[in-house]
């Protein structure tokens, strides 16, 4: 179990188009790895390949085997949904329940998991959970708040709250700064480096900058195939593939 | 297709100031050694190429850090501006080694003395100056491979020229001896300071520093 | 320039007045039905038996009211469960081959006329127990609603963003917790019109009662398989008959079966608030 996520030969179809190529990946415990590449090279696809919620979409097709922790997600013993548990997912555009309150955004998952056995229980892990996304300070004295009310930043923070509380042992974020304004992005940013304490983060990116800032380790993905893997100040100053030279340096659509 | 960014203008500009470094120090060279050969002394002229020398070394430093703020450059970019911060350096040196051997020229009384061998060397080195300028500015990893090379040759007439000295020691007047290896060690650095701009165009073509030898 | 000016003016007056006439029969039979109506509408009327023919002021139409009652709880319970699971399906696994055919006939369904639905009824539930029942028409209502219902609630489920269902699986749990649990609290406004809407269809559907319940007014309740009245039953009995008296109780009959309908509407928009996304 050396490596948190390890992805072997996982092809992806929509329909007839190949979207991930043979993909293979491997992804270091405790560290923020960042997968990026231009619009449509199938990031997105990958992440969700990682918590199967990939199976949604009627269209797509999964072959390979995606091993977290130590076991194969895809296998037949494993339910989609315990896979969804183990690793949990903040999108690009915040969503909150909206008809719920800030409280029950976080509280609700846990609930319907039956991981409390208490109403105390479940007020100290909302708080725990609010508190270790930078949240609770801001809304403490207003938890029956409507979600809807916060701020994009503020609504951002909370998804991420909502995904702690289940005890993941993987946060996957897909783009999750891409709809923020920059004061907001930095603070999730920032918020990235404190949980690669507790957790193994892997983000998906659009802007090569934020993977640079924000990640000990980087693959660039191109057109559905892992084009590089690294360290990202490896990659960033001597990259190894001309292909991900001009990804960095902008030369790239 | 080739897209224009906007750390591109700026980085045009940084090379073009290393462009006017390395004519200004090939001919800050030029006329030092000419002093020494000729005894005709181009003090003000040297002085006033080394100052312009000092002078494009601190905006060209300004320039690196201004577009390393405004841009975060990477990859080959990255690699390309820390070269110029570098190679700056070293033409500012052989700027400085320039004056330096114009007024050994002065100091020292150097009519009569015997330069032959120094001149042979001092035409290797002015070919590796004038080379590695342009190496750098058209980053050809060839060329700078050559120039790298041509260092071996320069040890080897170093040493020679060492023994040489020290044989003829007796025979020679002192301020032939004193000028000849003063200008001898000024030739060996500004040598090296050629090589390191050499390393740098591996630096920015295969981001390592060592050029292989073939 | 100022001819422009006079020619806007003129169209949004046009504009407006048709809309004003387009509402204007909603505005006409409401009063109508009031006028006519209100007035004989107490307490009693709401329980008591009807009057006979020739009657005096006493009577009521207490029978067809809980008889209409219990119709919309059986075929809504019936219709609106059935409409809400298939328009959960229809949204939520729409591509599938079944999902394309069951739209199909869902939508087919919608345009029905629901006399058709009565005959149907009276052949499946009525004939085979020799008698009419309650059940039947029932059942027949439940058949006009589901189809509404269900596309109702396929297009509830259909707007909510596909970013909150993602955010609602990826909390672990099954599809029926996420549709039945999180998704149907989201898209309560919809389906809570969509319901309701079934609701009123079941109080004031005529056709699909005419061969199925009979009608009575004899008693308020004899069993499922007996008949049983409804409120609109009795306003087409009642207004087709030559008696001045039952024409009065139709008019009252009336009047509380609007009642009823515009109260549900109310009620239910008010309690249930729309979820800003």
């Amino acid at each position: 179990m050396r490596w948190a996520v390890d992805v072997r030969n996982l092809n992806v179809w929509y329909g007839l188009k190949h979207v991930l190529k043979n993909v293979s990946l491997r992804i270091p415990r405790n560290m923020v790895f960042a997968i990026m590449g231009p619009s449509g090279c199938g990031k997105s696809t990958l992440l969700r390949a990682m918590n199967r919620l990939l199976e949604l979409n009627p269209l797509a097709k999964v072959e390979g085997e995606v091993w977290i922790n130590g076991v194969n997600i895809y296998s037949d013993e494993v339910d989609p949904m315990d896979a969804r548990r183990l690793a949990g997912m903040v999108f690009q555009v915040p969503n909150p329940f909206p008809h719920l309150s800030i409280y029950e955004n976080v509280a609700l998952g846990p609930k319907l998991n039956g991981i409390v056995r208490s109403k105390k229980e479940l007020d100290e892990l909302v708080e725990w959970a609010l508190r270790k996304a930078y949240l609770w300070d801001e809304v403490k004295d207003e938890l029956k708040k409507p979600a809807a009310r916060l701020s994009g930043g503020q609504q951002q923070r909370l998804c991420i709250a909502r995904t702690l509380a289940l005890k993941p042992k993987i946060i996957l974020m897909d783009e999750p700064t891409a709809n923020l304004d920059p004061v907001a992005a930095s603070k999730i940013e920032e918020l990235m480096l404190e949980l690669k304490e507790d957790y193994t983060v892997v983000i998906v990116t659009h802007n090569p900058q934020q993977a640079a800032r924000v990640s000990d380790y980087v693959a660039f993905l191109y057109m559905g195939e892992v084009i590089e893997v690294g360290e990202t100040s490896n990659v960033f100053t001597t990259p190894k593939h001309e292909l991900t030279e001009k990804y960095v340096v902008g030369k790239m659509g | 297709m080739s897209v224009r960014r906007p750390l591109d203008t700026g980085v045009e500009r940084l090379k073009g100031i290393i462009g006017d470094m390395a004519a200004a120090a090939v001919e800050a060279f030029r006329r030092a050694m000419e002093s020494v050969f000729t005894g005709k002394v181009a003090l003000e002229d040297v002085r006033m190429l080394s100052e312009q020398l000092r002078f494009m070394r601190e905006e060209s430093g300004q320039l690196a850090i201004e577009l390393i703020a405004r841009f975060q450059p990477v990859a080959t970019d990255l690699r390309r501006i820390r070269s110029c911060l570098q190679v700056s350096y070293d033409l500012s040196r052989i700027g400085r080694y320039s004056l330096d051997i114009c007024e050994t020229s002065i100091l020292v009384p150097v009519m009569g003395c015997d330069f032959s061998k120094l001149r042979q060397l001092y035409i290797i080195v002015l070919y590796m100056v004038r080379e590695v300028g342009r190496a750098f500015i058209f980053e050809d990893l060839d060329l700078a491979k050559k120039v790298r090379e041509l260092d071996d040759d320069v040890d080897a007439l170093y040493d020679d020229y060492l023994k040489g000295l020290l044989e003829r020691g007796q025979k020679d007047n002192p301020p032939c001896l004193i000028a000849g290896t003063l200008v001898l060690r000024y030739l060996e650095r500004i040598a090296d300071h050629a090589c390191y701009i050499a390393d740098a165009v591996s630096y920015i073509r295969t981001g390592s520093l060592e050029i292989e030898k073939e | 320039m100022i001819a422009r000016k006079v020619k806007n003016k003129i169209m949004i007056g046009l504009i407006g007045l048709l809309a004003i006439v387009s509402a204007a029969p909603l505005f006409a039979i409401i009063a109508s039905i009031y006028v006519n109506g209100a007035r004989i509408i107490s307490p009693r009327f709401l329980v008591d038996f009807p009057p006979p023919p020739l009657g005096g002021s006493d009577g009521g139409i207490g029978p067809a009211l809980v008889g209409t009652l219990i119709l919309m709880a059986l075929s809504i319970l019936i219709g609106g469960g059935l409409g809400l699971f298939t328009g959960i399906f229809l949204s939520e696994y729409g591509h599938h081959i079944l999902s394309h055919y069951t739209r199909l006939s869902l939508q087919i369904m919608v345009e029905f006329p629901t006399v058709i639905i009565g005959l149907f009824a009276y052949a499946v539930l009525v004939l085979p127990l020799r008698s009419f029942n309650a059940f039947a028409g029932a059942f027949a209502l439940a058949i006009v609603i589901i189809p509404y219902v269900a596309l109702q609630v396929r297009e509830a489920y259909a707007s909510i963003p596909y970013s909150l269902k993602e955010a609602a699986y990826s909390l672990g749990v099954s599809p029926f917790v996420v549709n039945l649990r999180i998704l149907l609290s989201v898209a309560r406004r919809g389906v809570a019109t969509a319901l309701l809407v079934g609701l009123a269809r079941a109080a004031g559907e005529t056709a699909p009662l005419l061969f199925t319940i009979l009608g009575t007014t004899l008693s308020y309740f004899e069993g499922l398989d007996k008949p049983i009245g409804a409120v609109p039953l009795l306003i087409y009995n009642f207004a087709l008959s030559p008696y001045e008296r039952w024409h009065e109780v139709a008019w009252g009959a009336a009047a509380v079966l609007l009642t009823i309908i515009l109260a549900l509407f109310i009620v239910t928009r008010s309690l249930v608030k729309e979820v800003k996304l």
